[in-house]
């Protein structure tokens, strides 16, 4: 009776080995079977994963030029407008019915529809490094910290504002109007 | 954006670097020195549209209007077809 025992108690520690062994297997598998060799467009839900860490895992690319998905769409030119002053480096700014392009010491607010330009205006410095813009109003400000709010709609001078203890950034300029409202 | 993950990587492997990026809807329309490329928010529908010129300035999009400047002084306003 006892080698009975014995031999059963033998079984099943043999089964609860077996059964311990296919299951870190399982779980192995489902790592294992993730596709690294995956385009360049993953999504992660890995708050710590730094776009470095993600590009390095990557290296084919469906929906780069080469590929086969790619298309070629054509898009109508409807306007070019010239303006001497505007600067590349800043974005275009759609305001309503208007379009407002900036360059480092000049905004040019024009009608997006006619080309009509609605006004000029010249910043008080000579190199803005950020414009913020609402409805009301355009900022901009320098890197010495100096900030020049103009009325959107007329290009008239605001308010400014010099005494800043750090550069301003455009992030400042949002805390600063988020504290005007 | 609520929780600072990164939702979206991806690589372009054409002419240039990405210089501008704006979006619309679910498009995000990005240039690259040499052209104006979109792609959906998940990464695909790769599309490249031909302007026939340098695109190495910046970008805006709104509604079926696209907005680019360039280093050229210009502003050229296109009508997505």
């Amino acid at each position: 009776m006892k080698y009975i025992y014995n031999a059963i108690n033998i079984i099943i520690a043999i089964s609860v080995i077996v059964s311990q062994c296919g299951c870190k297997n399982s779980a192995s598998s489902n790592y294992t079977n993730q596709n690294f060799s995956t385009p360049s467009i993953q999504t992660t839900h890995n708050s710590n994963a730094l776009p470095s860490d993600l590009q390095d895992s990557m290296d084919a690319t469906p929906n780069s030029p080469s590929s086969n998905d790619d298309n070629r769409n054509n898009i109508t030119l409807s306007k070019v407008w010239e303006f001497e002053g505007i600067d590349s480096y800043y974005k275009p700014i759609v305001n309503g019915n208007n379009v407002i392009i900036c360059g480092k010491n000049v905004l040019f607010n024009i009608s997006k529809d006619t080309g009509k330009k609605n006004y000029e205006s010249f910043l008080n410095f000579n190199y803005a490094v950020d414009f913020y813009t609402d409805s009301n109003i355009i900022a901009a400000c320098n890197a010495k910290g100096f900030l020049e709010v103009t009325d959107v709609n007329t290009g008239n001078l605001l308010w400014t504002s010099g005494l800043i203890w750090k550069p301003a950034t455009s992030f400042w300029i949002t805390s600063m109007k988020a504290m005007e409202l | 954006m609520e929780t600072g993950n990164i939702l979206l990587d991806y690589i372009y492997e054409g002419n240039g670097t990405i210089t501008s990026v704006s979006q619309k809807d679910n498009t995000i329309f990005f240039t690259t020195g040499t052209d104006l490329v979109s792609i959906d928010k998940s990464g695909h529908n790769f599309t490249i549209y031909g302007l026939g010129m340098p695109v190495d300035g910046n970008l805006a999009v709104n509604g079926d209007e696209i907005y680019l400047t360039n280093s050229e002084n210009k502003l050229f306003k296109y009508k997505i077809d």
